[in-house]
């Protein structure tokens, strides 16, 4: 189910996700850590970017895992996208745009992890070329706590197939 | 496999939701309960899927849910259906049992009654810890539910709407064991037994 559009926004609100690991906040310890690979890293223009998130509790109490998707995009976390040169890759503008998906609840005990994922395709427009990703999540509902991050990927999008056979 | 309904639709109110950079304060239609912050909410699953038993898994190995969308509509004010296909991830969710479902959609203020109707089977696999093994499918359960949506006016704020639920949301019969005759079952095609797809539901 889904429909485009919203959350990336909210990688506006976390531009903050520049490089390195740490926060706005000021905790001293991260309660949480986030490592994502990619499902793929090469992917030819149009095609899925599905993006792994491994979250983990490095705290010593429990944390929400709790992850709300548009479709296959989990916007519990925020995106940055950034061209091989730098320069960041805003979000497609969805006019209209409804959000249908489900929330997956869930908890994670101290030291416990959990595998999530996403996907991007519908929500940037990634012509052929090098793109740097990496998400963040919120330390909790109050933004002042600021976001982790997590490391960042590579991908390459390459052009399409030509889908004419040679005789 | 043992599951836990919620048993009714609501009106959820989400904070912190931000659209295109406008903050949205739509109301949603949830099966479940949702409360708290739009991007990690708080609140009550519309079903669990809890860990399967009755299985020895005496070599080890590990088991994972896959969930198929069979059918999803959307009908009323705003009208529109979703592809039968997987929803979001293989593996389903956080990748492992228990996982839940709590199924949402916005509401606009330009809405007056929304009926969302939705099923899906969510699978089973087991994951052998042999190396190089592939995962085999147990079963499945058949769940869903419908709910509608209404409002009569200022339909922007979510204390406006009321929320009926239609039948008796949740499971759908009994937990069906994977049979390598069965090709289908509702709208998902099923490949000796295995859940196939051609893409994410959306």
């Amino acid at each position: 189910m889904k429909v485009f559009g919203l959350l990336l926004s909210l990688c506006v609100g976390a531009s903050a996700l520049g490089s390195g690991q740490a926060v706005p906040g000021k905790s001293a310890k991260q309660p949480f850590s986030i490592s994502i690979s990619a499902e793929k890293t090469d992917v030819e223009v149009g095609s899925p970017v599905e993006i792994h998130i491994r979250l983990t509790n490095t705290s010593t109490h429990e944390i929400s895992s709790t992850a709300s998707y548009d479709g296959p995009f989990n916007y519990s976390y925020q995106y940055e996208v950034w061209t091989a040169k730098g320069r960041l890759v805003r979000p497609k503008k969805l006019e209209g745009h409804r959000i249908a998906g489900s929330v997956i609840f869930g908890t994670l005990k101290p030291g416990e992890a959990a595998e999530d994922g996403t996907e991007l395709a519908p929500y940037y427009d990634l012509p052929p070329g090098t793109y740097f990703i990496q998400v963040a999540r919120p330390v909790s509902e109050n933004s002042a706590e600021g976001v982790i991050k997590s490391n960042k990927i590579r991908i390459v999008v390459t052009p399409a197939e030509s889908t004419s056979t040679p005789r | 496999m043992r599951v836990t309904p919620y048993g009714s639709v609501t009106i959820a109110s989400l904070s912190g939701c931000v659209v295109n950079g406008q903050p949205m304060t739509e109301p949603w239609i949830a099966y479940g309960f949702e409360t708290g912050s739009c991007s990690q909410p708080s609140g009550t699953y519309g079903i669990v899927f809890n860990t399967p038993t009755g299985y020895s898994n005496a070599s080890g190995g590990s088991f994972f849910p896959v969930q198929l969308i069979s059918s999803e509509t959307a009908s009323g004010s705003y009208n529109h259906s979703w592809t039968a296909n997987l929803d979001k991830q293989y593996p389903y969710g956080l990748g492992s049992f228990p996982t839940s479902d709590t199924p949402d959609l916005g509401l606009f203020s330009t809405d007056t009654t929304v009926t969302l109707s939705f099923s899906a089977n969510m699978f089973v696999m087991w994951q052998s810890s042999t190396a190089n093994s592939i995962p085999v499918p147990l079963g499945y359960q058949t769940w869903g539910f419908s709910g509608t949506a209404n409002c009569s006016s200022s339909c922007g704020s979510p204390s406006n709407w009321t929320a009926t639920t239609n039948g008796t949301p949740g499971p759908v019969g009994n937990f069906v064991p994977s049979a390598p005759s069965q090709t289908s079952v509702g709208n998902n095609t099923l490949v000796d037994g295995y859940p196939t797809w051609t893409g994410v539901s959306q």
